[in-house]
């Protein structure tokens, strides 16, 4: 299964969050607005310039910088990612 | 829970809380009236918004908490709520929390629910903005929704109002509940051991609203608690759910809190603890959010159906248009076009009644007193101190209704989505462009509306720039040099005044500086990696009108209170020192004198010889007052203030009596126009447009003769002015937004420095050239 950088989706796109590179700083901010793994996550549309873009995620309609979306990974295949489902039982 | 329990005397303390966007102000608004109290929490820039109400007779303190997505805190501001909620940092915990939740979007709005139910509170879940997920075809099995969460329900719609009466009821019932509760615990265990028993027992339940997060991590926080207990640590911090948040916020404020309250021994504690978990697999701060969310997950499945779509796709179109990347920008500057002609074309008349009515007091008191001191210090200080904080009213009102109807139909998240990389390249947000906007018709409302930026260092940017931008009180310095040493040419078949394009480039002198400016300030004072842009973009409404009245009054209020008394203090203090020291006796004659001759003339039956020789004697007494008035001045400590700082202003050219004119337009810039009236003997009436003034000023000379006026002298005062906070009201209103003197002083001195150092090169350059 191919993991995708969230930038490399286009408008119109949607995709599954598999997880965040370490180094994101907002990882935490992120996560509580919803890009958790295993959350569904659509591309709206880009700022006139390019950056920031829009997205929908939790039912609620978000703005992130490419250099911060470039973090959360994702896959566009539907299959949940095995480890968070591991998490959820603890 | 140690958290400590109110006095029966006092007030029931009811907080609210809840994200951003779910109509939480509206609700705090709809329940508290007109007794909303704004102030700031003690050292933060957070706001405070408290209401003292009575509830059925019963009497009741409401606070408003700042709007927040988790209680994870990583700064001073964001360490407010949790402090407020939990009783901690000198806060007295609420009696009651409400958490409120926006019905169309409870799936995000409920992970700050569950960390709030953490807390152990008294709590009463809100599902506001009803209405509107009904009509998204949203159903909630509230009943269900209520057990699963174990929470009492309420649903309201605050916008219209409805709902408020449950609530209310709800708040009762749930303290009156936590109270028999705590009646019936006979003998109360020490707080730690009660934790323990709760953790432990909770353990062994299936997964509910309290046993969110995995058996390991229980464990580990009944640990760090009980460590916590024995402790030399104050009874309020050792409370399960600061060792919950410590735990798994790394580097957070809570953690810092409870390792300061430990000598720094708690730390290590914590990253022992970090360690074991993940040996268990468990990776923090991972954890937090995929744990609450699959919970959340599974009492959405079981109580909720239909989704938001609908009213999403409504605003997903509209969203199309007005972050088009052509039409989204013809709209935007349309709507700031807009805002701005109209804050223009219905402020100036609004200000010129201010300043209408203010003159007729003036004129009643001039008129029933004869001239003295008392007189002066009322029509020169006191009432002009009134005037110069009433003048700003019309404008900030406007401003702010604009800003609270664009905010609250959902477009101002829009605009900074808009322009967010063009002020991301001096290292802010879009969240930036309104209040700048703003600013050039008058810093104050700007600075003032910078509360849309939630990123602290960006909003002190902000503010710090905010006063470069070309505001209208500069105007009058402006049109007064360029009409008396701007050549009146023309270009382009007359088309183009050489004056509009000198008034143009003076007047983006601060925004390019601004560029700069911004950018050395996040490398300074405000370093750190550039903000990140994460914000919510709420669904398109229709503005409330209660709302926005609301916005527009609090602001005002608060403009009023905290920014009107120290302008005003600062006018009557300029007076004072224009003043002061010398004997007004011989210019209040002469002023008693003129207003008699000045009444004799006003009679219908006075014959025209009559009239002709009481004109001539009219204007030789006026003409030796204005020189009285100018021997006053130079005298006074302002005059003595400005023979001071000549040697500062020499460099640019200027004489002791332009450094005057500097000091005392600090309440107001264009003031600067009158004293330069009262100094050059033209007395204090005149304007830009004064001929005598401008001839006056063209006459003068320094000590060797030569001119004081020239043509780099006047492009000087002009860059200063472009350049400096020469303006206590902008000052005043730094200071109540940032909470500090640091700012405002910090703002007044590097701009005074930019503005003299703007001036010299002009001078020493123009007459080099």
């Amino acid at each position: 299964m191919e993991t995708l950088r969230l930038t490399e989706l286009q408008p119109g796109q949607s995709a599954i969050v598999v997880g965040m590179c370490n180094s994101c700083r907002l990882a935490t901010r992120l996560m509580e607005l919803g890009v958790v793994p295993g959350a569904t996550i659509e591309v709206l549309r880009k700022a006139p310039f390019g950056d920031p873009i829009q997205y929908r995620i939790c039912g609620a309609v978000i703005s992130m910088r490419s250099m911060e979306a470039a973090c959360v990974k994702v896959c566009q295949d539907s299959a949940t990612p095995a480890f968070s489902a591991a998490l959820v039982a603890g | 829970m140690s958290v400590s329990s109110k006095n029966n005397n006092g007030p029931l303390r009811v907080a609210l809380i809840g994200n951003p966007n779910t109509g939480k102000s509206t609700l705090f608004n709809a329940l508290a009236g007109m007794n909303v109290r704004t102030g700031n929490y003690p050292g933060v820039t957070v706001e405070q918004k408290t209401a003292k109400l009575l509830w059925k007779a019963m009497s009741v303190e409401l606070i408003d908490l700042p709007g927040t997505y988790s209680l994870s805190p990583r700064s001073a501001d964001e360490m407010v709520p949790v402090n407020v909620l939990t009783g901690c940092d000198g806060a007295v915990a609420p009696d009651v929390v409400v958490c409120i939740c926006n019905a169309a979007a409870l799936e995000r709005n409920l992970f700050l629910f569950t960390q709030v139910k953490e807390i152990g509170r008294p709590l009463v879940l809100c599902l506001n903005m009803w209405d509107t997920a009904q009509q998204a075809g949203i159903t909630i099995n509230l009943s269900e929704l209520s057990r699963l969460l174990d929470v009492p329900v309420v649903t309201t719609c605050a916008v219209k109002r409805l709902g408020l009466v449950e609530l209310q009821n709800a708040v009762f019932k749930a303290h009156k509940d936590y109270l028999a509760q705590s009646q019936s615990a006979k003998e109360p265990n020490s707080d730690v051991s009660v934790a323990l028993e709760e953790e432990a027992s909770a353990s062994s339940a299936k997964a509910s609203v309290d046993t969110i997060m995995p058996e390991p991590v229980r464990t580990v926080v009944a640990e760090l608690s009980a460590w916590l207990g024995q402790s030399q640590c104050e009874p309020q911090l050792c409370t399960p759910f600061l060792v919950r948040r410590s735990l798994l916020d790394p580097g957070g404020s809570v953690e810092q809190m409870l390792s300061q309250a430990t000598q720094g021994q708690y730390a290590s504690q914590v990253a022992l603890a970090r360690t074991k978990l993940a040996d268990s697999n468990i990776i923090i701060p991972d954890i937090e959010a995929t744990q609450r969310y699959a919970f959340i997950k599974s009492v959405m499945t079981a109580t909720t159906s239909g989704s938001a779509i609908r009213g999403r796709s409504m605003s997903d179109a509209i969203d199309g248009w007005l972050t088009h990347r052509i039409f989204g920008f013809v709209i935007c500057m349309a709507v700031m076009l807009l805002m701005f002609s109209t804050i223009y074309w219905f402020s100036q008349p609004l200000s010129e009644m201010v300043e209408n009515g203010l003159g007729w007091v003036s004129d009643q008191i001039v008129s029933s007193m004869s001239p003295g001191l008392l007189r002066s210090l009322v029509v020169d200080g006191v009432v002009a101190g009134v005037g110069s904080v009433l003048v700003f009213l019309p404008q900030i009102s406007l401003l702010f209704l604009f800003i609270a109807v664009l905010e609250d139909c959902g477009y101002m998240a829009r605009a900074a989505f808009m322009m967010d990389r063009i002020m991301a390249m001096v290292g802010l947000s879009g969240r930036s462009f309104v209040p700048l906007m703003s600013s050039f018709a008058c810093a104050v409302p700007g600075v003032m509306a910078t509360r849309v930026i939630e990123d602290r260092r960006d909003r002190f940017v902000t503010i710090l720039i905010a006063p470069l931008m070309s505001c209208s009180a500069r105007l009058p310095v402006y049109l007064l040099m360029i009409g008396m040493f701007i050549p009146d040419e023309r270009y382009l078949g007359g088309l183009l005044p050489l004056h509009a394009i000198v008034l143009l480039a003076i007047s983006m002198l601060g925004l390019v500086i601004a560029i700069p400016t911004a950018f050395l300030l996040r490398k300074t004072f405000f370093q750190g990696e550039s903000s990140a842009f994460l914000m919510e973009l709420p669904d398109y409404r229709i503005p409330s009108l209660r709302v926005t009245t609301h916005r527009v009054w609090d602001s005002s209020r608060s403009f009023v209170e905290n920014a009107g008394t120290l302008i005003f203090a600062t006018t009557v203090v300029i007076w004072a020192i224009g003043s002061f020291p010398g004997s007004h006796t011989e210019r209040f004659e002469l002023m008693a004198q003129i207003e008699t001759l000045e009444a004799s003339l006003a009679d219908p039956g006075v014959s025209e010889e009559v009239a002709a020789l009481t004109q001539s004697e009219l204007d030789s007494l006026s003409d030796t007052l204005n020189q009285r008035n100018a021997a006053l001045l130079e005298n006074s400590l302002l005059g003595r203030m400005g023979h001071m700082i000549e040697p500062a202003v020499s460099p640019l050219g200027w004489d002791w009596r332009i450094g005057m004119g500097v000091i005392a337009s600090f309440p107001a810039r264009e003031v600067i126009i009158a004293t330069f009236g009262t100094i050059f003997s033209m007395g204090a009436d005149v304007d830009e447009e004064h001929e005598g003034l401008r001839g006056a000023l063209l006459d003068a000379k320094h000590a060797d003769g030569t001119p004081v006026f020239n043509l780099p002298v006047a492009i000087g005062i002009m860059v200063f002015f472009a350049l400096c906070a020469q303006c206590v009201s902008t000052l005043a209103v730094i200071k109540r937004e940032t909470n500090s003197w640091r700012w405002p002083a910090f703002s007044f001195l590097y701009m005074t420095a930019l503005g003299w150092m703007g001036a010299f090169l002009c001078f020493q350059i123009g007459s080099r050239l």
